[in-house]
């Protein structure tokens, strides 16, 4: 009785492996006590996002009003084919301000190499902006 | 209750679909007295320095667009410069931002499209990352012809790994064209830890352990939330 037991056992938790193996990471939005409020109109804000990310090496894949989204390429990768990390930000309007919430998704393989983008993707915001 | 009220009682449930029916493509026909064709990009996301860039558009009707155009810029440069597109094949325009060189870090470009009644619309402007290549020989070819808009400082073309000839163009399209709305795209909610397939969570923000036949199993977050 425990032979098969066994077996069944290693073989739901190899389909379980493999299931996790392929779930996508995603970027989680943060909670709004840990975003950063920028004095900025939303236009300039997402300017200073967009040039940020591309000074420190991101692609953008997905962009709209209230969120952007990219992933870090090394040098060889294409956003097809790579390694690295995805962060999503996102934009909240107040009413003479922004506040932007940053999320980095680490890839499960290769997760030595990657880091958290966070801070850094802020203060290079701060440069960007006017 | 008389006969009128009854047939109004028992019809009612039924018109009142085709009633909302009648009424709303009238109000959102309102918003958008001409329907434009719709285009089908796939933007281009990152390249190497020292490589042009191929960009294409299909539409599903193309007889209705009189022309189109690519418009491009280093992400410091201020104003746009601009090829026309070429249709090749029946659906598919195509042009290439000439190739940038090193340390330019991205390129802005954004398609233009005039429709057949003058009609003039463009996308969002694509940020395309560039990523420094030292060791790639220079590009070979020779100046690149291109188009302005308005006069643009010779310094703004540097960035470009090779000469480009600049003309002022006698039809500038840009300033009055009016852009498209951003594509739909899905945008994760706070906490949600959804993946993209949609079977297990993300690794943000997710953890679950498993035990079974005295083997266990622990599933946690990478995101450290």
């Amino acid at each position: 009785m425990i032979g098969p037991l066994k077996t069944l056992s290693v073989l739901f938790l190899f389909s379980l492996v493999s299931l996790v193996g392929c779930a996508d990471r995603v970027p989680v939005q943060p909670a709004p006590s840990t975003g950063t409020v920028f004095q900025q109109p939303l236009s300039e804000v997402q300017n200073a996002t967009r040039n940020a990310l591309t000074h420190l090496g991101f692609a953008i894949t997905k962009e709209s009003e209230e969120y952007i989204e990219a992933v870090h390429l090394k040098p060889g990768e294409t956003v097809e084919d790579n390694d690295s990390e995805l962060v999503g930000i996102w934009f909240k309007p107040r009413e003479s301000s922004v506040l932007v919430l940053t999320h980095t998704a680490l890839r499960p393989s290769g997760i030595a190499k990657q880091r958290e983008w966070d801070q850094a993707i802020i203060s290079r915001i701060m440069q960007e902006l006017p | 209750m008389n006969l009128h009220s009854r047939l109004f009682s028992l019809l009612f449930p039924i018109f009142l679909p085709v009633l909302f029916y009648q009424v709303l493509p009238a109000e959102a026909a309102q918003g958008d007295p001409a329907p434009q064709a719709s285009l089908d990009h796939n933007p281009v996301y990152s390249v190497t320095a020292g490589k042009s860039v191929p960009v294409s558009v299909t539409f599903a009707d193309p007889r209705e667009i009189a022309e189109m155009r690519l418009y491009f810029k280093t992400m410091a440069a201020d104003e746009y410069l601009f090829l026309p597109m070429t249709i090749s094949g029946k659906v598919t325009y195509t042009a290439s931002i000439p190739p940038a060189g090193n340390w330019t870090k991205g390129v802005d470009y954004l398609l233009l499209r005039k429709n057949t009644r003058g009609e003039v619309r463009k996308t969002k402007p694509f940020r395309l990352l560039i990523q420094n290549d030292f060791s790639a020989s220079p590009p070979s070819q020779g100046e690149i012809p291109v188009q302005t808009e308005h006069r643009v400082s010779q310094a703004e073309n540097l960035d470009f790994a090779v000469p480009l000839r600049v003309v002022m163009t006698t039809e500038p399209l840009l300033a009055e064209a009016v852009e498209d709305p951003y594509p739909p795209i899905t945008v994760p909610g706070p906490g949600s830890g959804r993946s993209s397939g949609g079977m297990l969570g993300g690794p943000g923000g997710v953890s679950f352990s498993i035990k079974a036949g005295g083997i266990g199993f622990t599933y946690r977050s990478f995101s450290g939330q």
